[in-house]
Order: structure tokens, then C-alpha cells, then sequence
């Protein structure tokens, strides 16, 4: 059912506003952090902010072979990671019941459906390589994103994602969450599951998918992309963070250790070179096999 | 009211007959018979669907005794809900079906369409009356009039010779699953007074839990069989792509759901509640073949045998569903149970409804190019955009992909999943939370498959001329596929409502199959979407963002051609070596150092159940044949004196 809450309308939108706004620095700090590991200057963090503007007043082109669905999936990928966005209580005011687990997971599966087919729509290889493999990375990221949410799911007694905000501050949540951390880094198209830096078709996956796109269109691809990265980031920081009842510190908590996951992101992708495309499996396999486990200890327990 | 659901039932029943009688008296002239078996079973079926609907308001369930045929073995009718839902699928799909028959089956026109109308009407027919017979035996006769006239419905080519090989594997493993059904069927038999439904059901309330068991394992193997399920597979990848495709839009979407009917009559409805273990199993048979239906489906570039592996697939997943209300009920939940059953028969609907789009779509498509293989597709969506449209819709529904039919469905088993881990006890919680986490791969999985099929046969460029050349189907093709994707997109969106009448039948049942409320989310993310969507449109529209200019696509040098486009077998080139342990993929490239350009690639499954499971079998069979042969000597008076002998024996045994 649906019902029309005012203060739920309210929460969203103001979540809404806090992604669309911050989800670039996020990508300019990554940044900032890997020029400092690489003894860069580096750009301004604001620099996607202007990236993003300059896409814009760009012409777009796309492929000639392509239809009108490359046109429309920018814009239903950004509009399933806003979903996203509302479907999942970030900010920590519990009063939804609509915030529903599978529905935030399949948010995803959306966006990768659209994002899939666009890039098979050139008909240059890169596309399609780039599809062909981020569905391989997804059958192989997405079992273990479920297996840590459903242990915590299972946990609370309850798959609501606003029962489960800070259920991972537990002892199984410390494994669970080294698994959330890498599906965090590979969903995000990060080192060392795929380079968001390169443009080069051995190692390209998200970026060969929206190859063909320019200007506008393309804008909107990176957009969603930072938005993605941050709804991760505030997923893997609102479950794994302690549960505080002042409203104001828990923020502030919240706020330190989302700029703590951001800096070791930027840390491991300085870090680790790329893994080999079929080196993965038993990578995922391993991060899936540390769910099980702390599922296991919630079993003994 | 009763009596007009009847009338109507009877209708139907008689159009079905005179649609498969009247055209062969018109066999000469071939386009007039097409149409007459069409008409009539377009009439029969909009009948069927109105008995339906009656059938389905009533009350109380109905008892009509039509006829004693022999003693023990009658002619009667039982009107519940459950009846109701199926021959309700059954008719809206078959009226469909029979719309697109009309223009489809003109490219069978130098065929006998006369024997063709007289089969398939006679098929349905014997569906239509099978889910509403309450004897035993009535039952198995319908159920092998049905097995047998869709073998000559598979075998309608038989001019091919892997058709007549499909035919016979299907026949074989339908008797090979029939046996198991007549054998449960008769052991049943053995504890009550009569073969009547209502006097099994009666017995089961006395009957040991042993018995019991092997009762439920007979028919999980028999309608298992009918299924799909792993490891009795084989023949739906074999049967649905050799028969025309109406006719594997029918058998996918409805023939295999009279299985479900079977489970949902004879086990949860008559056999009652069971150990923990017959949940489990089930659940377990669920997870496996939904998961090795998809893999199969993703290493297939033949459209039809891909679409056919998927229904291996949807079957695990209802029996998933099956499997862990079976669980619940076990354990005394029983409104959790209801959903999970809800879950299954709404997963049954929505499944008849997409997979019979995509097969019709994937029918016209292949008549269109003139082959099954995906990788001489290509760029249709310039040419068929309606064609193409609703295949899309299709694989968006079949991929759960909200806030489509496929979706809702798949939502209320995760919830059934995720609660039964809740509620279960020590070990049973980590099965049942990886589960959940099954589905989430095979979903996963499929939308990779589907990814695939959409892209390879609809985007880019076209790979063949007759792609390049290819036209829109006519409107009597576009009308039933935009019915159905209209359907798939209102199934999804009322999925609440829907699921609310679902769980009536249930509680018809058993009045503890009580659900007051389903969580359904798919309205709430439509609304999200849709606003989003239409802002950001709405936002792109102010600022430009469609002016787009179209150019070449850069091909590193050189013009871009169909050669160099990815193919469906190089699509799933990660996923095949991922999964390389379980699909076994066998690479062979061959090169010429003569000529360096001249390198030749093949590759190709080792497909495990039939190399371990099956050829052991066979090589079995025909060696104990073999060894058995000297009884065969072909005298008539030794086979009189076998018979003489059998019968002394039987005499003294029963003295």
C-alpha cells in the first residue's frame, strides 16, 4: 500500500537534494586523496562539479546504429539511482515503513539492465565488451551484496532497511562489513575491480559501456554514477555505524566515518593494481564466503 | 449463477470439439480450414474465460456428477477456485494465442493445417476439462489425452528429422513421468473406498506419514517431470523449439502449469501437510533448477531453446515458492504458508502471460529472418520498433525488473524466504537464507541472458540482409503481443489486487490459509520512478538534451560492420568461463600456419545430465534388451503361454 505521509515526502526529498549535491565532491575528494598518495597537486575537489557544467553545454552525439533506448537510458539510470535514494533512510529518520530491502537491491538491476543495453547499441566491440562483463561482475557482486544485507536482515528479524541502520555494529558485522566494503568498491566501478580512470579496452568495463556517448548524455552517465557511489557509500556507513540516540552526534559520527570510508577507498584504489577479469570469481567467492560465516556466528550465538 | 458457468463450460467445450472436427471436412481448402479451427477456438476459448470467472465468484465449491463411465471411474465435475484460476490463464492465453494463429500459421499453409486445427483445439480441450475432473482415472485419461495430442502437435514437422527425435523424447519422458502419477494415483487408491477426490482426500487423514511420503515422492517426480524440474528437464529445450510457435507459446505457458495444478491439488489440497522434509526438498529442486535452467539459457543463441531453459527456470522458481509455503504449513504458519502459495500461483500467472509474449514475439521474429539462431538478428528495432517494444517488455518482466509482473511475483517469494529464515530453527536458517540469495543470482543471471537476447536480435547493426530487410508483422501478430505487455505492465502495477483474489482460492483450500495483508511494492517504486523519470525528462526537454546528432560509430580505423559487433556467444563468454566448472565448455581453435587469417573457433557444452545421467540409462536399457531378447521368439503360442502362466500366478497369489 501506499501511503502519502508529509513528513516522509519531506525526509526524501530532502535526501534527494543531500545526493544530488554532495555526490560529486565525493568523486573530487577521491580524487584529491589519490593526487595526494600519487605526490600530485591534483584538482580542486569542486573540479566534477565543473566537469559535469562543461558536459552540458557540450553537443551530444551518439552512435548512428543506435535507437531511441540509448537516448531514454541515461535518463532511467538516473532516474532508478534516485529511487534508490528514497528507498533507503540515509539520514536516519525512522518514520517509513516503504524502505524496503529487495526493492533498494532491484534499484540497482534497473539501472544495470538500461546502462547494459545502451552499451550494446554502437556496435563497436567496446560496448559490448564493457555489457558483456558488467553483467558477469553483477551475478557475481550482487549474491554477495544480498548475502550481507540478508544476514543483517536476518539479525533484526526484519527486511526493512530502517530496522536495519546500525545492525552491523556487532561482531559478525565486522566480517560482514569487509564484504559490504568490496561490494562497495566493485559496485562503484572501482580498483581493483574495474578502473573508472581508463579508457583502455582491457581493462575498461563501466567506461566502455557509455563509450559511444558524449556531451549531455554522457554528463548524465557520470552523474549517476557518483550517485551510485555515494548512495553505497551512505548504505555501508548507516549500517555499520554505531546506534546513537542523540540525533545530532549520531550525524556527526555518521559524517566522520563516511569521510573515513571515502578515504580508504581512495587509499586501496592507490594501492592495488587491477585484478584480472577472471581472477574475480574466486575474489567475490571469498568476500561471499565471510557473509556466510558471520551468518554462521549469528547462528551459534 | 452455477448453472451459467456451466452452460458456458459446455460451450467451450463443444466449440473445441467442432474447431477440431468442422475444418477437416474443409482440409482441401487450407487457408478457409485455418480459419474456421481459429474462429471456433477463439469462440470456445472466450467461453472457457466466462465459465471461468462464474466458476470463480462462486461461493462454496460445486460437485456435478456427470456420468459413471464404470463403476469406481465417473465423469464428474469439480468447481472450485482453484480450477477457476487455471482454466482462466488457460482460455485468456489460448484466445491469444489463437488471434496470432490466424496470421502465424499462414506460413504452414503448404502443411496439413486441417490435422493441425484438430490437435491443437482437441489439446486444449482436454486441458480445459482436465482441471476441472475429480476422479482418478478421469484425471490420468485427460492427462495422457493431453501428453499424446501435443506429441503430434510437438511432431507437426516431421518432415525434419530432429523434430521426430524431439517428439519422441518428449513422448517418452511424459509416460516416464505419467507412470510415477498412475502409480501414486493407485497406491492412494489402495486406502480409500473409491478413486473419487473426495474419498482420497478422505483416506489421507488416515494414512501413515510413510505412505504418505511415497504418495508425495511419486508425484513429485510425475509432475516434476511434466515441469521441467532438474534433473527431468531435457525434453522442454528438445520439444519447444522443434513445434510451431503457438503452439511452445501454449506448452510453455500453460502445459507445464498443469504440473503446478497437480501439485497444488494432489499434494497441498488432498495429501494435506506433510514433514518438514517434503518442503525442503521441493524448495531444494526449486533452487537448483532455476539456477541451472538460467545458465543453460545464457549459453544459448537459439531463441526458442533459450526461452525454453527459462522455463526450466520460472518452474524452480514457483517451486521455490511451493517449497517454502510446504515449509511453513509443516510448521504450523500457516499465513506465511499462503503467502509463499500466493506467491506461486501469482508466479504462474505472470509467467504465462510474459513467456507467452516472448515466445510469440521470438515465433514472428524467426519466421521473419527465417531462422532461430540469435546471431543472425540484429538491428530489428529500426524496422519492427512495435515487435521490439514488446519484447522488451517481456524481458524486462522476465528479468523481475520492477515494477513489472515478473517483479511482484518474485517480491512476495524473497519475503516468504527471508521470514522462513527467520522462523526456522538452528541449521535450517543458514539454508534457508541462502535461498533468498539463489534467487537473487538467478535474477542476476537472467537479466544478463535477457540483456543478451534483447540486444543481439534487437540492437545495433543488422548481421543478415534479411535482417536488414526485415518488416513489422501485421497487426493480427503486433495486437496479441501488446496485449500481453500491456498485461505484464497492469499485472505489475494492481499486483495487490491481484494477489488478494489469489489468495481466496487458497482459502477455499483450507479455510487456515488465512492472508489479510500483502506487502507489495511495486506501485510505491512505479511512483518513484515515474516522478523521477519524468522530471529528469521534463528537466532534458528545458535544456536541450535530445538535440542529438547522430554519427558513425568509430571502428578504430576502419568502417564498422555486423563482423565486428559482439555476439551472443561472445556476450556470454565471461559468464561461461566463470561458471566453466559446472557448464563445461569445450574449446577447440584450430590454425593454419599456411594461411595465418584462416583460424577457425568452436566451442560447445558438455551437457552433464545427459553424459552421466541419461546415455548411462540408455546403455542400460538397451543392454538388458539386448539380454532379454531370447523371450522374444516370435511364435504366437509361446506369448499364449506366457499370458497363461502370468495368470496362474497371479491366481495363486491372490487365492
Amino acid at each position: 500500500m501506499v501511503s502519502i505521509n508529509p513528513s516522509l515526502i519531506l525526509v526524501s526529498t530532502i535526501q534527494v537534494i543531500i545526493a544530488l549535491v554532495f555526490s560529486p565532491l565525493v568523486s573530487g575528494i577521491i580524487r584529491k586523496i589519490k593526487s595526494y598518495f600519487q605526490s600530485r597537486r591534483g584538482a580542486s575537489i569542486f573540479q566534477p562539479y565543473m566537469d559535469l557544467l562543461k558536459f552540458f553545454t557540450k553537443e551530444s552525439t551518439i552512435s548512428e546504429n543506435s535507437s531511441i533506448i540509448s537516448v531514454f537510458a541515461p535518463f532511467i539510470v538516473f532516474a532508478s539511482y534516485l529511487s534508490a535514494c528514497v528507498l533507503f533512510p540515509f539520514l536516519g529518520f525512522k518514520n517509513g515503513s516503504g524502505y524496503d530491502l529487495i526493492t533498494f537491491i532491484y534499484c540497482f538491476g534497473v539501472a544495470r539492465f538500461f546502462i547494459a543495453l545502451a552499451g550494446m547499441e554502437s556496435g563497436s566491440s567496446f560496448g559490448g565488451m564493457g555489457s558483456s562483463r558488467e553483467m558477469m561482475i553483477s551475478a557475481l557482486s550482487e549474491p554477495v551484496l544480498s548475502i550481507v544485507l540478508f544476514a543483517l536482515s536476518l539479525s533484526v528479524l526484519s527486511y526493512n532497511l530502517n530496522n536495519m541502520l546500525s545492525s552491523g555494529w556487532s561482531i559478525p558485522g565486522i566480517l560482514l562489513s569487509i564484504s559490504m566494503f568490496i561490494i562497495v568498491i566493485a559496485e562503484s566501478s572501482r580498483l581493483p575491480v574495474d578502473n573508472p580512470d581508463t579508457h583502455l579496452e582491457l581493462t575498461m568495463v563501466h567506461e566502455g559501456m557509455i563509450l559511444e556517448y558524449s556531451g549531455p548524455l554522457l554528463g548524465i552517465f557520470h552523474y549517476a554514477s557518483m550517485l551510485k557511489q555515494f548512495i553505497l557509500i551512505a548504505l555501508f556507513v548507516s549500517i555499520f555505524s554505531p546506534n546513537i540516540e542523540n540525533i545530532v552526534l549520531a550525524i556527526f559520527i555518521k559524517f566522520v566515518l563516511f569521510l573515513l570510508t571515502v578515504f580508504l577507498i581512495a587509499f586501496i584504489e592507490s594501492i592495488v593494481p587491477k585484478m584480472r577479469l577472471f581472477k574475480l570469481p574466486g575474489f567475490f567467492f571469498a568476500t561471499g564466503i565471510l557473509g556466510v560465516l558471520a551468518i554462521l556466528i549469528y547462528f551459534i550465538k | 449463477m452455477i448453472d451459467l458457468g456451466f452452460i458456458f463450460f459446455y460451450l467451450s467445450v463443444g466449440f473445441y470439439i467442432l474447431g477440431a472436427i468442422v475444418p477437416l471436412a474443409f482440409s482441401k481448402n487450407k487457408s478457409l480450414s485455418l480459419k474456421i479451427g481459429s474462429y471456433f477456438g477463439l469462440t470456445a476459448s472466450a467461453f472457457g474465460f466466462i465459465s471461468g470467472i462464474f466458476m470463480f465468484l462462486l461461493p462454496n465449491p460445486i460437485l456435478f456428477k456427470l456420468l459413471v463411465i464404470a463403476p469406481n471411474i465417473e465423469l464428474q465435475f469439480y468447481f472450485d477456485k482453484l480450477c477457476a484460476f487455471f482454466l482462466l490463464i488457460l482460455s485468456a492465453i489460448n484466445f491469444l494465442i489463437m488471434i496470432y494463429s490466424l496470421e502465424y500459421m499462414k506460413s504452414y499453409l503448404n502443411d496439413n493445417i486441417a490435422k493441425f486445427s484438430f490437435f491443437y483445439n482437441l489439446f486444449i480441450c482436454s486441458m480445459s476439462i482436465l482441471f476441472l475432473v475429480s476422479n482418478s482415472i478421469t484425471f490420468l485419461i485427460f492427462w495422457e489425452l493431453m501428453s499424446i495430442l501435443s506429441y503430434f502437435l510437438v511432431t507437426f514437422e516431421y518432415r525434419h528429422q530432429h523434430v521426430r527425435k524431439a517428439g519422441f523424447f518428449y513422448i517418452f519422458m511424459t509416460h516416464f513421468g505419467t507412470v510415477f502419477i498412475i502409480s501414486g494415483l493407485l497406491y492412494w487408491g489402495t486406502f480409500s473406498n473409491g478413486l473419487n477426490f473426495d474419498a482420497l482426500k478422505m483416506a489421507a487423514m488416515h494414512m501413515s506419514m510413510f505412505s504418505k511420503s511415497i504418495i508425495f515422492l511419486c508425484f513429485l517426480i510425475g509432475f516434476g517431470t511434466k515441469a521441467g524440474i532438474v534433473p527431468l528437464h531435457i525434453w522442454l529445450p528438445m520439444a519447444h523449439p522443434s513445434a510451431p510457435s503457438n503452439v511452445s507459446a501454449m506448452m510453455s505457458s500453460v502445459m507445464i502449469k498443469t504440473a503446478i495444478y497437480g501439485i497444488f491439488r494432489f499434494v497441498i489440497d488432498m495429501l494435506g501437510v506433510g514433514p518438514i522434509w517434503w518442503g525442503s526438498i521441493i524448495l531444494f529442486i526449486g533452487v537448483a533448477s532455476s539456477l541451472i535452467g538460467v545458465l543453460y539459457a545464457l549459453m544459448e543463441h537459439d531463441i526458442k531453446k533459450l526461452l525454453a531453459y527459462h522455463s526450466v527456470e520460472n518452474i524452480g522458481i514457483i517451486f521455490m515458492g511451493i517449497g517454502v509455503g510446504t515449509i511453513f504449513s509443516s510448521m504450523s504458519l500457516y499465513t506465511f504458508a499462503a503467502i509463499a502459495y500466493c506467491a506461486s500461483l501469482f508466479h504462474v500467472l505472470n509467467h504465462a502471460v510474459f513467456k507467452s509474449l516472448l515466445f510469440l514475439s521470438a515465433g514472428s521474429i524467426s519466421k521473419i529472418i527465417g531462422t532461430r539462431d540469435m546471431e543472425h538478428y540484429g538491428g530489428l528495432i529500426k524496422n519492427m520498433p512495435k515487435t521490439a517494444l514488446s519484447f522488451l517488455i517481456g524481458s524486462l518482466a522476465i528479468s523481475a525488473i520492477p515494477p513489472l509482473n515478473g517483479f511482484a511475483s518474485e517480491y512476495q517469494i524473497y519475503i516468504s524466504m527471508l521470514n522462513l529464515s527467520y522462523f526456522s530453527h538452528s541449521y535450517w536458517k543458514l539454508f534457508a537464507i541462502l535461498s533468498p540469495v539463489a534467487l537473487i543470482l538467478t535474477g542476476a543471471l537472467a537479466a544478463a541472458c535477457f540483456v543478451k537476447a534483447f540486444s543481439v536480435s534487437f540492437l545495433a547493426l543488422p548481421r543478415s540482409s534479411e535482417a536488414k530487410n526485415a518488416k513489422e508483422p501485421n497487426l493480427m501478430i503486433i495486437a496479441p503481443e501488446a496485449i500481453l505487455a500491456f498485461s505484464c505492465i497492469l499485472l505489475g502495477l494492481l499486483a495487490s489486487n491481484i494477489l488478494f483474489y489469489i489468495s481466496k482460492i487458497l482459502v477455499q483450500i483450507d479455510s487456515n490459509f488465512n492472508v489479510v495483508y500483502f506487502q507489495t511494492t511495486n506501485l510505491l517504486f512505479f511512483i518513484i520512478f515515474g516522478l523521477f523519470f519524468c522530471l529528469s525528462i521534463i528537466f532534458g526537454k528545458i535544456f536541450g538534451l535530445f538535440e542529438i546528432r547522430k554519427v558513425p560509430t568509430w571502428g578504430c580505423g576502419i568502417n564498422l560492420n555486423s563482423k565486428m559487433e559482439y555476439t551472443a556467444a561472445s556476450f556470454s563468454q565471461p559468464i561461461r568461463r566463470t561458471y566453466s566448472f559446472f557448464l563445461r565448455p569445450n574449446r577447440k581453435i584450430t590454425l593454419n600456419p599456411a594461411k595465418p587469417l584462416d583460424i577457425l573457433f568452436s566451442e560447445d557444452l558438455k551437457p552433464p545430465f545427459t553424459t552421466y545421467l541419461y546415455s548411462p540409462i540408455r546403455k542400460f536399457i538397451l543392454n538388458f534388451s539386448i539380454k532379454m531378447r531370447f523371450l522374444q521368439s516370435g511364435y504366437v503360442h509361446f506369448y499364449l503361454a506366457y499370458i497363461f502362466i502370468t495368470l496362474v500366478v497371479l491366481l495363486l497369489w491372490y487365492r
